[in-house]
């Protein structure tokens, strides 16, 4: 009887305007290669994040939808939404 | 060559029927397939998966996949469709814009069905930044939030001894991005005190 827990990322997704990467990783508990638990915990991957600790399947993504054109605008976006009282 | 049972007959051997089978006069018995797998209750007109004895029209003792989405009652838009529903974790952040923040403490769960997601959050044991400068923020959000063309608005509460108007209702910002500015509810402004710890929860729709 071999319980292995093991985590994955099961959906990368890119939305939006700005191509925000969406990575939902999910931990797996499996009995002799039976899943008995799978959970999930999600992050999003914004332009111009840092991306060092992200998978190498992320930072490839990152490297080509997060051109310095849609970090540019994404920064400017960031910048407009700062609406001060 | 047909073969024909009148009455009772028993096939022992593994059977391969290459054509349509039509079962007729099937009026009086339950159809049953390995016991409970398949249940088609004719005297009450259920049928039943993984239960012998559907207690309703269709019962499903176990998780039952619908890869489309479900439509209730006579709906047949693919647009009202339920199509997702997920939980999970996600790590929050309240930090003052442009500044570093340190957490000891950072949890957060979230539910998401639809298009929209409800996220709790609570940090704590550090600091969200400086006593003042950049606007006080939330995220990054375990979804990316829909584009204010289609009402990409977050809305929720939070709690914190360090914030001024706290414990009231707190309205937050967001556009595209998976970010929330922490408003006060008054509307007077950004709050950018310096935090402690807090915790509340947003809604938003997902993009």
């Amino acid at each position: 009887m071999a319980i292995v827990k093991r985590t994955e990322e099961d959906k990368i997704e890119i939305v939006g305007q700005y191509k925000c990467i969406q990575v939902r990783t999910a931990t797996v508990i499996e009995e002799d290669g039976v899943e008995l638990t799978r959970s999930f915990h999600r992050h999003v991957v914004s332009p111009g994040d840092d991306v060092s600790n992200e998978s190498a399947e992320v930072q490839a993504i990152a490297a080509v939808v997060h051109t310095p054109e849609v970090i540019a605008a994404y920064q400017e976006m960031l910048a407009n939404q700062e609406i001060n009282p | 060559m047909a073969i024909t049972i009148n009455g009772s007959g028993t096939i022992g051997g593994a059977t391969t029927l290459s054509s349509n089978v039509t079962l007729a006069d099937v009026t009086a018995d339950t159809l049953t397939v390995d016991t409970t797998t398949l249940v088609v209750d004719e005297a009450n007109n259920r049928v039943g998966i993984g239960t012998a004895s559907p207690a309703v029209t269709f019962d499903v003792s176990g998780y039952a996949r619908a890869s489309s989405g479900i439509l209730f009652g006579t709906d047949t838009a693919a647009a009202n469709a339920l199509d997702d529903y997920e939980e999970g974790t996600w790590t929050p952040n309240v930090y003052n814009n442009g500044q570093s923040s340190s957490w000891t403490t950072a949890v957060g769960t979230y539910t998401k069905i639809g298009n929209i997601c409800t996220a709790h959050f609570h940090v704590d044991t550090g600091q969200s930044g400086a006593t003042s400068g950049g606007a006080l923020v939330l995220g990054p959000l375990p979804f990316n939030i829909a584009g204010m063309a289609s009402g990409g608005r977050v809305l929720g509460t939070i709690y914190s001894s360090s914030l001024s108007n706290s414990p009231e209702p707190i309205f937050f910002y967001g556009g595209t991005s998976p970010y929330a500015q922490i408003w006060y509810s008054a509307l007077s402004g950004q709050d950018q005190a310096r935090t402690t710890g807090a915790s509340g929860f947003v809604i938003y729709p997902v993009g």
